[in-house]
């Protein structure tokens, strides 16, 4: 038995996932915590830079996902674009003013719909995009907040969207963190194992840019996500 | 006379994590007609591959039963059996339907005809005598990869695409899983067809040449680029014996 000679297309593009970091950088994730007064921000940073190396070097990840991220310290922005895998560069965040986090999760809704379109004008198949958001505290938005999360969930309940909420340190406001999705509860890090949150999302993004993203119509999805490590909590 | 060839194999993160193919095939060949049908077991759902094999098994029982060649409103009766032995297996293992969900196509070629049904993003593609090949009833694109109605669903009835081409100049047929889309479409958006890949592989099964484990062993090695399971299924007229 030999191998047949078949041609076949070899010029489709990969498929892409997008994925939208909300990083809290509010003044309180300056503040000192514990016994060896280490900063969170410094922990976030040093995470998100080794998130940058990870999914860049991920074979798969490195083409197929774009990573936008939107801060919210004081003002709610985007901080980078929407930037393929493999040419995510870090960036040091400040944390400064208050946690609005309600404008954050509307802009960062804007931008996955915005990235949406440009899938489908470019004529490429993606994945399930994922909302990926960290905060130390409450929103200090709470009106906007509330209007931003139910369109969240709406957009959560269209199947349009994968949600995470992780909860840092010993007020961040998981009753909050809760309203980000009907689907998944928020889970709390482990001190300040910021290292390993980012490694277990650079994997995931791996992960899901090759196949197996939650599928179908039922009740049991789920994601073929490796074990975090980084959470007392399983998915 | 129909000579039919092909199956599923694994994929390559299928593989990587240690989880069983989830797509399954299956064909037969009564006299001057042939019953194909694949399944794709979902990807997320613990028993699916449970469950694409039962559906595949239950279309190939049906057409089994039938006294002459099926019509088209009987290939409703493939896709109700079907969904009976989803749910009979599910009892069987003490889980819920929904657990074995697969997408599901059934062809039945004959001399004459050609009756196809299909639920969720299953491929089938036909070629005429004059050697075009077309793409019938395109899945409705989900709006994320990967993503489709299945067989388990309530909404199946609503989704599922019969369609009958009544003439003789069909010479081959195809069904494929969506594992395949990106190797074997040109444009994944609205499914039309990759032409050489058909002209070849249709050329091929007809050849002395073509067989089953010529196959699984192309489409095993073909890099997907997705890493999921794949299936392919070819019937061509067979011309030698048709004299």
């Amino acid at each position: 038995m030999s191998i047949p000679d078949i041609r076949t297309n070899e010029d489709n593009p990969n498929p892409r996932v997008a994925c939208v970091l909300l990083l809290d950088t509010s003044y309180s994730m300056s503040e000192r915590h514990g016994a060896d007064g280490r900063v969170p921000i410094d922990e976030l940073n040093d995470g998100f830079a080794l998130f940058c190396k990870e999914v860049g070097e991920d074979e798969y990840a490195s083409k197929r996902t774009e990573v936008a991220v939107v801060t919210f310290g004081g003002v709610a922005r985007v901080a980078i674009d929407f930037t393929e895998g493999r040419d995510l560069q870090p960036q040091r965040f400040a944390a400064d003013g208050g946690t609005p986090m309600g404008a954050a999760i509307d802009i960062a809704i804007d931008e996955i719909a915005r990235q949406k379109q440009a899938y489908k004008d470019a004529g490429l198949l993606y994945y399930r995009p994922w909302l990926f958001a960290i905060s130390d505290g409450a929103p200090t938005d709470p009106d906007a907040f509330a209007r931003a999360t139910q369109r969240l969930r709406d957009l959560e309940a269209a199947k349009g969207i994968n949600v995470f909420a992780v909860g840092v340190g010993p007020h961040a406001d998981f009753m909050q963190l809760a309203k980000l999705s009907a689907r998944r509860d928020p889970l709390a890090l482990k001190g300040l194992s910021f290292k390993e949150l980012f490694q277990w999302l650079s994997s995931s993004m791996g992960a899901v840019s090759q196949s197996q993203p939650p599928t179908g119509d039922g009740k049991s999805e789920k994601l073929p996500l490796p074990e975090p490590t980084w959470t007392g909590a399983s998915l | 006379m129909w000579k039919v060839l092909g199956g599923s194999v694994a994929g390559r993160t299928h593989l990587a994590r240690s989880l069983p193919c989830q797509d399954a095939s299956g064909w037969h060949v009564y006299g001057e007609w042939a019953c194909l049908a694949v399944a794709d077991g979902a990807g997320s759902r613990e028993h699916s591959d449970v469950g694409a094999r039962a559906a595949v098994a239950a279309v190939l029982e049906w057409a089994a039963s039938l006294a002459g060649e099926p019509q088209l409103e009987g290939l409703r009766d493939a896709f109700e059996a079907a969904r009976t032995a989803l749910q009979e297996s599910a009892t069987l293992a003490g889980s819920q339907a929904d657990e074995l969900a697969c997408t599901l196509a059934v062809a039945v070629v004959s001399d004459g005809a050609l009756l196809l049904g299909q639920v969720g993003d299953t491929l089938a593609f036909v070629r005429d005598s004059q050697g075009d090949t077309h793409t019938i009833a395109p899945p409705d694109r989900a709006e994320h990869i990967n993503e489709t109605t299945f067989l388990t669903s309530e909404q199946w009835p609503d989704t599922l695409r019969l369609a009958a081409l009544n003439d003789t100049s069909v010479d081959s047929i195809a069904l494929a899983t969506d594992g395949l889309q990106l190797k074997i479409l040109a444009d994944v958006l609205d499914s039309t067809p990759y032409l050489p890949f058909f002209e070849d592989v249709f050329a091929w099964a007809s050849s002395d040449a073509g067989e089953t484990e010529g196959l699984l062993a192309f489409i095993e090695q073909l890099d997907d680029q997705t890493g999921d399971d794949k299936s392919l299924l070819l019937a061509v007229k067979d011309q030698t014996q048709r004299t």
